[in-house]
């Protein structure tokens, strides 16, 4: 297990020189996921986003497998900018306090966000596939699991539209 | 969705939120699926039987249209239901289990298996199987749209109240 707490950084060069087999957790607000190479079985989870989004690190080479987003702490809307496209397995929200997590907003993805296994959202999260005027295409190959309990609800989009196929066969 | 208090909105703006079932089941348990601005749809798009599952107090409301797919035979358990002011179209296999008095297929937004408030239509082709675990009775919303084949699997019997 690799822990990024504070103001800390982890430098790598490219996603060779590190890969994860087990779990990184971000408990910064804001900073960088460490290019890496995430192995079958590897879990990201990002505990300590505040009111800053993650710099960069959010689009590897070949994708997480888990991710979870559960930042309690979390103040402010975070928008993640249609960079977070690709999860082999689980995507899991597990909390964002009452704030919105927003998958794309201005920045339409390049190509569709795809979530291999189970998209699941829960406790006090809300989530926000799209703000604005860009479609963006979510492809889930489990199930869409929505359990989330905060009473303002998840505006899947505003403005924008989207298409969230659910059990989609993956390429 | 199991969102005690939760909200699920398709869609807060103008457009349309689109979700495409794919394969498994659609299943309500708590909280409120709807949308706030602008309108949302449901494909329910599996090849085969796709059940709903919505009897458990949950809540489906606004501008949801569901459109059921010729592949897919939707199936409901028990009373569950599809709600809200969208509309409704079928174009596979709607499989009626529900008992209620006054139909298992009831215009109007409070009994039996489909109380959206929009339009519904019914492409020809389109089949209606009734399958309750007891009696059961064709009601209001029986479309009479050209082409639609209505089946009795009923061991039970299912009885008409109304007609139009």
């Amino acid at each position: 297990m690799l822990s990024i707490t504070g103001t800390g950084a982890l430098s790598s060069p490219a996603s060779a020189d590190l890969v994860f087999n087990g779990t990184y957790i971000h408990s910064r607000n804001g900073g960088s996921i460490p290019t890496a190479n995430w192995n079958p079985g590897s879990l990201c989870n990002i505990t300590g986003i505040v009111n800053t989004t993650l710099v960069s690190g959010l689009n590897p080479t070949s994708g997480f497998y888990d991710f979870i987003w559960n930042c309690s702490g979390q103040t402010a809307a975070i928008n993640l900018g249609g960079k977070l496209t690709t999860i082999a397995n689980n995507f899991t929200i597990s909390t964002t306090n009452g704030q919105q997590l927003q998958l794309s907003t201005t920045v339409k993805p390049a190509t569709a966000i795809s979530i291999g296994n189970n998209f699941q959202v829960d406790g006090n999260s809300r989530l926000a596939l799209t703000t604005t005027a860009v479609g963006v295409t979510v492809n889930v190959g489990g199930d869409l699991n929505f359990n989330a309990t905060n009473a303002s609800g998840s505006p899947l989009k505003t403005t924008g539209s989207y298409t969230l196929n659910v059990m989609a066969i993956l390429p | 969705m199991n969102a005690p208090a939760g909200i699920l909105s398709l869609s807060a703006g103008v457009n349309t939120g689109t979700l495409n079932l794919l394969n498994g089941d659609f299943t309500l348990t708590a909280g409120t699926l709807t949308r706030s601005a602008g309108a949302g749809a449901i494909n329910f798009n599996k090849v085969g039987t796709q059940t709903v599952t919505n009897n458990t107090g949950a809540a489906m409301s606004g501008t949801i249209n569901c459109t059921v797919s010729a592949a897919t035979t939707l199936d409901f358990t028990d009373e569950s239901f599809l709600a809200g002011t969208g509309k409704f179209t079928m174009n596979g296999i709607l499989l009626l289990r529900s008992l209620n008095g006054t139909g298992a297929l009831v215009t109007g937004t409070t009994l039996g298996n489909v109380r959206m408030s929009g339009a519904r239509a019914y492409a020809s082709g389109s089949r209606v199987i009734y399958r309750g675990a007891a009696a059961q009775v064709i009601g209001s919303g029986q479309p009479a749209a050209a082409g639609v084949t209505t089946e009795i699997d009923n061991t039970s019997g299912v009885f008409v109240r109304h007609r139009s």
